[in-house]
């Protein structure tokens, strides 16, 4: 029969906005290592001070700001209710687990003495545990 | 989840996962989906399926609580 089980088919089908996504996901991806790179040197140089450094900081996160916002409008092309489905229970999960991570993170550093960390990890871990959970999906599929 | 007759109708029509999908303008990962029972589709795209196999909607999805008490 015609196409059942196509396993190819089955990896790499993608919709539309999915694929609309991914595009904006890999040009913020490579915005953030051409912007991070030169922006890291400049303040670790102490070639940059005051309120420029600040205004510096903040440069390399916008592109991560972007990726976050291309969920959002994922979340709003997507037209297939199923794929939308899993998406967003993809990201339910990662948000469950990244807000854990860091309450109890948290607590142990402010109570427990363990080190101070970098707030931005949290988004660190909620972009891994989506993909992670994405890549179960398929695997069990 | 709802039991359903899609798989019997698409064969019938030699219409492959993906050929459906396109007509109903959905995966083919979400027509396996329902065909296997994973996901009951929403009312519209219920509708939309009913409309495509010129069906009313309770001769393709199999009311939960009917075979329940079918069961019984």
């Amino acid at each position: 029969m015609k196409g059942d089980v196509d396993m190819t088919q089955a990896f790499c089908a993608a919709t539309p906005a999915q694929r609309r996504h991914s595009r904006r996901v890999i040009v913020a991806s490579i915005a953030y290592v051409a912007i991070l790179i030169p922006v890291a040197y400049l303040i670790h140089h102490g070639m940059v001070a005051g309120p420029w450094r600040m205004g510096l900081a903040i440069v390399p996160a916008l592109p991560l700001v972007a990726m976050f916002g291309s969920y959002a409008r994922y979340l709003s092309e997507e037209t297939d209710e199923y794929i939308r489905s899993l998406v967003v229970r993809q990201i339910l999960v990662a948000t469950t687990v990244a807000m854990v991570c860091a309450v109890v993170w948290g607590f142990l550093a402010e109570l427990g003495g363990a080190p101070q960390i970098a707030t931005y990890w949290i988004a660190v871990v909620w972009v891994a545990v989506q993909c992670a959970s994405a890549l179960v999906h398929k695997v069990r599929r | 989840m709802m039991e359903n007759r899609l798989r019997v109708l698409r064969a019938e029509r030699n219409w492959s996962q993906q050929d459906l999908g396109e007509r109903l303008e959905v995966s083919r990962q979400s027509v396996n989906a329902i065909e296997t029972g994973k996901y009951d589709p929403s009312l519209p795209l219920a509708f939309r399926i009913a409309e495509l196999f010129g069906l009313p909607i309770e001769e393709i999805f199999v009311s939960p609580s009917r075979r329940s008490s079918k069961a019984i």
